[in-house]
C-alpha cells in the first residue's frame, strides 16, 4: 500500500521586497524543497528550533497556506490540483491541532457545541447527533460528559487540549498534524497527553505528523524523526538510528541540549546510578 | 547562617466572601552561592510563593503571613519604598517573558543603566558604562551596539540574556528565576541555564529556580522544594530527591520526563492540581495519588516531617519504595 502522505520537492517562499509594480525583489525561503513520507498508523516528528520551517510545512500539507511548489498526495490524490470544494472535503479526513488550545476554542461556545460544529459545518448533521457524537469524541479523550456544558475558561490548559483532539478526532480522520500540542503544558499533563494520543493511535490507526522543538519527547512518541534546518530537512531517520548516531552536527546540537535528569553531581564519575526505565 | 530563610509563609487572596489560601506555612532555607530549585505543577504555588518573598503580593491586596529573613533583615515588616530598595539591588528577578520586563520603549542600554542609577547612585556614563558590561558578560555580541538597540530587536534568548543582564547588574546576593528558560527553545534554553552556572560561578549570587521542569531543576539546583496545592510535600538535597524520593507526586513528577535513551511510555500523574477553593481534606494529592489509602490518606492533613535534610508530607511514606530518576546500580 502507498504511504498516507507523500511530500516533494516543498516550497514556501515570503516576499521581502517588492518593486513598484508590486514583483517580488527579495524573499526569504521558509521551506525549502522539503520531502518526506508518513506510513499509515506511523508518527513522524518534524523536529528544529523556531523558524527551522516546521509549523509552515505543516500549514502547507493541509494547504492551509498554499505552497510555492512541490507535490503532496495524501491517500493517492494529489492535494495541489484539487478543487476547494474537494479540498474542504478532504479536510475531514487531516486534521489538526495546535500549541494554544485557548485561542483554537471559540472562546462563547460550550466546549461539546465546538466539538460537535465540524459535523454541522460538513455534514449539517442534526443537533441531537452532535451531542452523541460530541459525548463520545469526549469520553474516547478522558472528558467526563460533564463538562459538554463548559465554557473554555473553565477547563485547564491539558483538558483544553484533550477537547481540541476530541475535535479533531470528530470526522474520523486519518491524519492529525499535531503543531507542538504540548509545549504549552506541564510535565505532568504533557505525559498524560503524549499518552492518550500513542493509545488514540493505537485504536484507531491514526498518523501523526508531531511538530516539536523538543527532542526529548520524538522518542516518547515517534516512529521516525526528520529535522529541520533553515527550511530544509537535514537529516531523516528512525528515532531508534537518529538517537543512537545522529549524522549531522545540528542534530547532534538539538541532542546535547536536551536537559540530562540526572543531578549535575551525579554525572559521570559519581556514583554508579542507573535511569529509572518503569 | 543562609542568606534567605522564609519561615511559615502563607499567603491568602480574597475571594468574594472569603479568603482563599494559596499558600500555606511555607519555609525553606536558601543558602549564600547555592541554588533552590521550587518545583510543582501551575496552580501549586511557587509563583506566588516567589513574589511575596518580594512583597510583590501585598501590593495587590493578598493577606500575607510569617517572616521572610533575608541577610539578616525581615522582609515581611518593611515598608514598599524600603523593599523596592532591596528589589532589583541586592535580589534580582528573572521571569517567564522577557518581552513582559522590557519596556518596549527604550533601549536596553538605557533600562540597565536607568536600574543601576536607581539603586546605585552612579553617574549617567558609569550607569552606561555598567549596563554595556553587563552586556558583554552575558555573552551578547557586539554590547556596545547592542546597547543602543530597542527589545524588539532581539531574539527570545538573547532578549532573556538582557533580562538576566539586568537582573544581576547590581550585583545582587539573589536572584530569582520563575520559569526562565520554558518559553524558548530546547538548545537556546541550554545555552541560558548554562550562563546562569557560569554567572553563579563568577559571583556566588544564589538562585531560587522556579520550575515545573525536574530536567531543568537536575541542571542547576543544589536543593529542591516540590510544591503541591500551595504546600511544600517535599524537600531534600537534590541528589537524595532524585534517587529516592519519599512522597509519591515528587516520584509521579520524575516518571513523567522523557529520558532519553528510552522510548518508554511516560507515566502521567491523572488529573490536575485542585483550586484553592476545593483543596480536599486530609493529604491533598490524595485523590491523584496511586498510593492512597482510605481512611488514612483522606482523614487529618499529613504533617511536613523532617529526617535530617529531608522532609516530607505523607502518612505513607514510611510503607513506600518510591522510583526517582536513578535507581542504585545492583553490584552483579
Amino acid at each position: 500500500m502507498s504511504p498516507l502522505l507523500e511530500v516533494d520537492g516543498l516550497v514556501k517562499r515570503y516576499p521581502l521586497r517588492r518593486s513598484l509594480l508590486g514583483r517580488t525583489k527579495e524573499s526569504f525561503t521558509a521551506v525549502d524543497e522539503v520531502g518526506f513520507r508518513l506510513e499509515r498508523g506511523e508518527t513522524l516528528a518534524l523536529v528544529g528550533e523556531s523558524g527551522a520551517g516546521k509549523s509552515t510545512t505543516g500549514r502547507l500539507v493541509l494547504r492551509l497556506i498554499e505552497p510555492d511548489a512541490g507535490n503532496i498526495r495524501f491517500d493517492g490524490t494529489d492535494l495541489r490540483t484539487l478543487p476547494a470544494a474537494e479540498m474542504r472535503r478532504m479536510r475531514l479526513r487531516m486534521q489538526m491541532v495546535f500549541q494554544d488550545p485557548y485561542s483554537s476554542l471559540d472562546p462563547h461556545l460550550p466546549v461539546g457545541d465546538s466539538v460537535g460544529e465540524p459535523l454541522l459545518i460538513h455534514f449539517g448533521t442534526g443537533r441531537k447527533e452532535r451531542e452523541r457524537r460530541s459525548a463520545e469524541m469526549l469520553d474516547k479523550v478522558g472528558i467526563s460528559t460533564s463538562a459538554l456544558q463548559r465554557y473554555p475558561t473553565e477547563l485547564s490548559g491539558g483538558q483544553l487540549q484533550r477537547v481540541a483532539i476530541a475535535r479533531a478526532l470528530t470526522t474520523e480522520p486519518a491524519m492529525i498534524v499535531a503543531d507542538e500540542p504540548v509545549a504549552a503544558l506541564d510535565v505532568s499533563v504533557r505525559a498524560q497527553v503524549l499518552n492518550l494520543m500513542r493509545d488514540l493511535q493505537e485504536e484507531l490507526g491514526l498518523s501523526y505528523l508531531f511538530i516539536t522543538h523538543d527532542l526529548a519527547l520524538v522518542q516518547v512518541i515517534a516512529d521516525r524523526v526528520a529535522v529541520m534546518q533553515q527550511g530544509r530537512i537535514v537529516e531523516e531517520g528512525t528515532v531508534a538510528d537518529v538517537f543512537a548516531g545522529p549524522r549531522e552536527d545540528y542534530t547532534k546540537t538539538l541532542l546535547a541540549a536536551i536537559p540530562d535528569p540526572v543531578p549535575r553531581s551525579m554525572r559521570p564519575g559519581g556514583a554508579r546510578m542507573r535511569i529509572r526505565s518503569d | 547562617m543562609s542568606l534567605l530563610a522564609v519561615e511559615n509563609l502563607s499567603v491568602a487572596f480574597a475571594e468574594r466572601r472569603s479568603w482563599s489560601t494559596v499558600v500555606d506555612d511555607v519555609s525553606f532555607e536558601v543558602a549564600a552561592g547555592t541554588t533552590l530549585g521550587l518545583v510543582g505543577e501551575s496552580g501549586s504555588g511557587k509563583t506566588v510563593t516567589a513574589l511575596s518573598i518580594m512583597g510583590l503580593t501585598r501590593a495587590q491586596g493578598a493577606r500575607v503571613s510569617g517572616a521572610v529573613r533575608f541577610d539578616g533583615q525581615d522582609l515581611a515588616v518593611l515598608d514598599e519604598d524600603a523593599l523596592a530598595d532591596i528589589r532589583g539591588a541586592r535580589i534580582g528577578m528573572v521571569f517567564q517573558q522577557a518581552s513582559r520586563t522590557l519596556d518596549p520603549a527604550f533601549t536596553v542600554g538605557e533600562q540597565i543603566a536607568e536600574t543601576v542609577r536607581r539603586h546605585t547612585g552612579a553617574s549617567r556614563r558609569d550607569a552606561w558604562d555598567r549596563a554595556v558590561e553587563m552586556l558583554q558578560r552575558v555573552h551578547i555580541p557586539r554590547p556596545v551596539e547592542r546597547a543602543l538597540q530597542y527589545p524588539h530587536e532581539f531574539s527570545g534568548g538573547m532578549a532573556q540574556r538582557v533580562v538576566i543582564a539586568m537582573a544581576l547588574s547590581c550585583s545582587p546576593a539573589m536572584v530569582i528565576a520563575d520559569e526562565p528558560t520554558t518559553a524558548l527553545d530546547v538548545t537556546v534554553q541550554a545555552r541560558i541555564l548554562e550562563l546562569l552556572r557560569e554567572l553563579q560561578d563568577d559571583t556566588g549570587v544564589a538562585i531560587v529556580l522556579i520550575s515545573h521542569d525536574l530536567g531543568v531543576i537536575a541542571e542547576m539546583a543544589d536543593r529542591v522544594a516540590v510544591m503541591y496545592a500551595g504546600q511544600i510535600v517535599e524537600q531534600a538535597p537534590i541528589e537524595e530527591l532524585f534517587v529516592g524520593p519519599r512522597h509519591p507526586y515528587s516520584s509521579g513528577l520524575m516518571g513523567a520526563i522523557p529520558v532519553v535513551g528510552q522510548g518508554r511510555r511516560l507515566v502521567d500523574i491523572p488529573g490536575v492540581v485542585p483550586p484553592p477553593q476545593s483543596f480536599p481534606a486530609g493529604c491533598r494529592f490524595h485523590p491523584r495519588c496511586p498510593h492512597a489509602e482510605p481512611g488514612r490518606c483522606d482523614a487529618a492533613p499529613p504533617p511536613l516531617e523532617r529526617v535530617d535534610a529531608h522532609e516530607v508530607r505523607c502518612v505513607r511514606t514510611g510503607e513506600l519504595s518510591l522510583p526517582g530518576v536513578l535507581v542504585p546500580e545492583v553490584q552483579p
